[in-house]
């Protein structure tokens, strides 16, 4: 059996990445440890609609995008997400929308059976959480917002 | 000198601010500072949409999906009846080079007068203008 060394074929996978082709390697996918799990959190408590726009956002906006001032998608921003994400119990028939905020961060968005806003902006040293219901409205820091979503959106 | 109350504004409603399926707009399209909006005035609604497709849809995949629209003075109504800390909100002249409609609102909105902004706002996709909430 010959083996071809050289064949371009079987080169450092480090060329898929920094990329010989005309691909922007901000489009690649780097797949990590907990993958398929936070993959089947994000299936199971946002459905299809909010799986395809959370890979949208990573795929297409973790370089620069917009008209200049928007910045990317914020790795920290995104851990918050998947721990809130855990503990959130969202009414039931409610469909949550996934949006990104200029500022690099995950916003998520429901409304309650009355159809009044629930709104959390997921930032990197504290989180905005938006009641409208109770017309509360304020910051608090990451370290703390575990708690505050087991109090607000648990059952 | 701010634009006249009687004039009407324009906002880019991009796809990361919005979700075609539950039909819901993001805050954060008019919450923080220095808001950018276009003047129908200068540049009509019809000629708005290949203005804003040009300067938003970076990189390709962030798509146009729909303009808000808004009259100025409502936009001032709204600031200083917002209940939970009214503010007086303008929009100001910013015009750029090959974009002379540009301008801006400069005050800080928060994001519960971001939610009653978009509560108003008239959402037009390419077909008939239509309102989605209020």
């Amino acid at each position: 059996m010959s083996v071809l060394v050289n064949s371009p074929s079987y080169e450092s996978s480090e060329n898929l990445v920094s990329g010989t082709g005309d691909f922007s390697p901000s489009r690649v996918t780097r797949f990590e440890p907990g993958e398929a799990a936070k993959e089947q959190l994000i299936l199971h408590k946002l459905g299809n609609n909010g799986w395809g726009r959370w890979q949208y956002f990573r795929q297409c906006f973790s370089g620069g995008w917009g008209e200049g001032k928007q910045k990317p998608l914020s790795p920290r921003s995104q851990d918050m997400f998947f721990r809130a994400l855990e503990l959130i119990d969202f009414p039931e028939g409610v469909t949550p929308s996934l949006f990104l905020t200029d500022e690099g961060f995950l916003e998520l968005a429901w409304r309650d059976t009355d159809g009044r806003a629930t709104q959390i902006e997921f930032g990197s040293k504290e989180s905005e959480i938006y009641i409208e219901s109770s017309g509360e409205e304020f910051t608090v820091p990451n370290e703390r917002l575990a708690e505050t979503i087991s109090r607000h959106f648990a059952r | 000198m701010p634009v006249n109350a009687s004039e009407n504004f324009a906002r880019a409603i991009c796809s990361d601010k919005f979700d075609p399926d539950t039909g819901e707009i993001s805050p954060s399209l008019f919450k923080g500072e220095n808001t950018s909006v276009s003047r129908l005035a200068l540049t009509p609604l019809p000629e708005t949409w290949p203005l804003f497709r040009r300067r938003v849809e970076k990189p390709p995949e962030r798509t146009l999906e729909r303009i808000g629209t808004m009259n100025v003075g409502r936009l001032h109504e709204i600031g200083i009846s917002y209940q939970a800390s009214p503010r007086e909100l303008t929009v100001e002249p910013d015009p750029q080079p090959n974009y002379p409609s540009h301008a801006v609102i400069p005050q800080k909105i928060s994001r519960g007068l971001a939610n009653e902004l978009i509560r108003y706002l008239e959402v037009h996709s390419e077909d008939p203008p239509c309102r989605i909430r209020g």
